[in-house]
């Protein structure tokens, strides 16, 4: 809170609006009313959009190299989920569909054509989002090529992998394409995976052992009249609750 | 398809990686990098995972009246494992470059496992509408 009195800095302008977004999307995700689900949401676009424009204004935090990401990423993700829209609502416009794919799409070519700079120099999320899509590709088509039963298609699947690997070769001349990066970018990819299924088993492990150590559970003696009459008072409560809360759904 | 091996797929996955990673190491790049990235973003990622997996039990055991033991547990062990990642972190020969901080170094990582997850997102929205127009053309 210093920081805000004096001069905003990234902790003001980028990790708090993170922090943000993180707990927007915590609330919208976790929550059952539907008032605090839509807090989460505007919560959420709040912290975004202070996260997008961070370029402009903490110019040289290394960190807004992420919101500049962000920036060039909001507008194609957003014609992609109105084209998934499209399909789900049944009404569907193919003309509009392809268009906004089209689009989309059209729109990342244009920025990976122009390589975004963020301080002269590249901008490195930009070239890990771009990578990390090549590596998600290329490590769904070999699945693919495993599970696919004809020949053809097998062959196929493998070779669109590999050719997609192999837009990081640099002698092939293909812009952006740089070896180092592509071994940094599959080591951080191939740890994070690794790190994030650890972290998991450790929390599992944890839980289990703990559990194990409680004494098994005994069944009470009958209930006297007193705990009868507040056990159906809770029960009673919780179900008004659940009326109430299946109403405001309706609405 | 019957003989259908998880270890058979992985392998298949990761050979055509191996064979780029051989030949580029052949021809004289650095492979340490690799090694570099590797352990930071690994270390990173149990980091993270566990600190988000520590606030969800703190929540379930003040919102929910969950038992006591499991954030207090994993919350040494979260201590735990920043202290040894500030130990680690702070050896010159593991540290990526531009970063010279244990904080600079998972505040970097933890970027880039958001970005890790953005282009996901993005691979996501893409197959569904895929696999919808196949479905359809199925139908």
């Amino acid at each position: 809170m210093v920081t805000l009195a004096s001069e905003p800095g990234a902790l003001d302008l980028f990790w708090f609006p993170m922090s943000i977004f993180i707990a927007g999307m915590i609330l919208s995700l976790t929550r059952n009313p539907i008032k605090i689900q839509k807090m989460g949401v505007i919560l959420a676009i709040i912290g975004t959009v202070f996260v997008a424009i961070s370029p402009f204004t903490i110019p040289t935090s290394p960190s807004s190299s992420f919101g500049q990401l962000i920036l060039y990423l909001i507008g194609p993700t957003i014609l992609l989920i109105f084209a998934n829209l499209i399909s789900i609502n049944g009404n569907k416009n193919e003309y509009i569909q392809t268009f906004f794919i089209i689009l989309s799409l059209s729109w990342i070519i244009l920025i990976w054509i122009l390589e975004p700079q963020f301080n002269n120099s590249n901008n490195e999320f930009w070239l890990l989002w771009v990578i990390s899509i090549q590596i998600i590709s290329a490590i769904i088509l070999f699945s693919q090529a495993y599970l696919e039963e004809k020949t053809n298609a097998k062959i196929l699947f493998f070779f669109l992998g590999v050719s997609i690997l192999l837009l990081n070769e640099e002698t092939l001349d293909i812009p952006n394409a740089s070896r180092e990066l592509f071994i940094k970018s599959s080591g951080t990819i191939s740890g994070a995976i690794l790190g994030i299924f650890i972290g998991l088993i450790i929390w599992f492990y944890t839980i289990q052992k703990l559990h194990s150590l409680e004494k098994d559970l005994e069944m009470d003696k009958d209930l006297t009249p007193d705990e009868k009459d507040l056990l159906l008072t809770k029960l009673n409560a919780d179900l008004k609750w659940l009326e109430k809360f299946e109403g405001e759904k309706n609405e | 398809m019957n003989d259908i091996s998880i270890y058979k797929l992985v392998g298949f996955i990761l050979v055509p990686f191996l064979i780029l990673f051989v030949v580029w190491g052949s021809l004289g790049e650095d492979m340490d990098v690799f090694f570099i990235h590797f352990i930071n973003s690994l270390l990173s990622a149990i980091l993270i995972t566990l600190i988000i997996t520590t606030l969800c039990s703190w929540w379930f055991c003040l919102a929910r009246s969950a038992k006591l033991n499991v954030p207090i547990v994993l919350t040494i062990i979260s201590v735990l494992l920043t202290a040894f990642m500030q130990k680690i972190m702070s050896f010159e020969s593991i540290q990526p470059n531009g970063l010279y901080t244990p904080l600079a170094i998972i505040l970097s990582n933890s970027l880039k496992l958001l970005t890790i997850s953005l282009s996901f997102g993005f691979i996501i929205l893409i197959g569904l509408l895929i696999l919808k127009d196949t479905q359809e053309e199925e139908e």
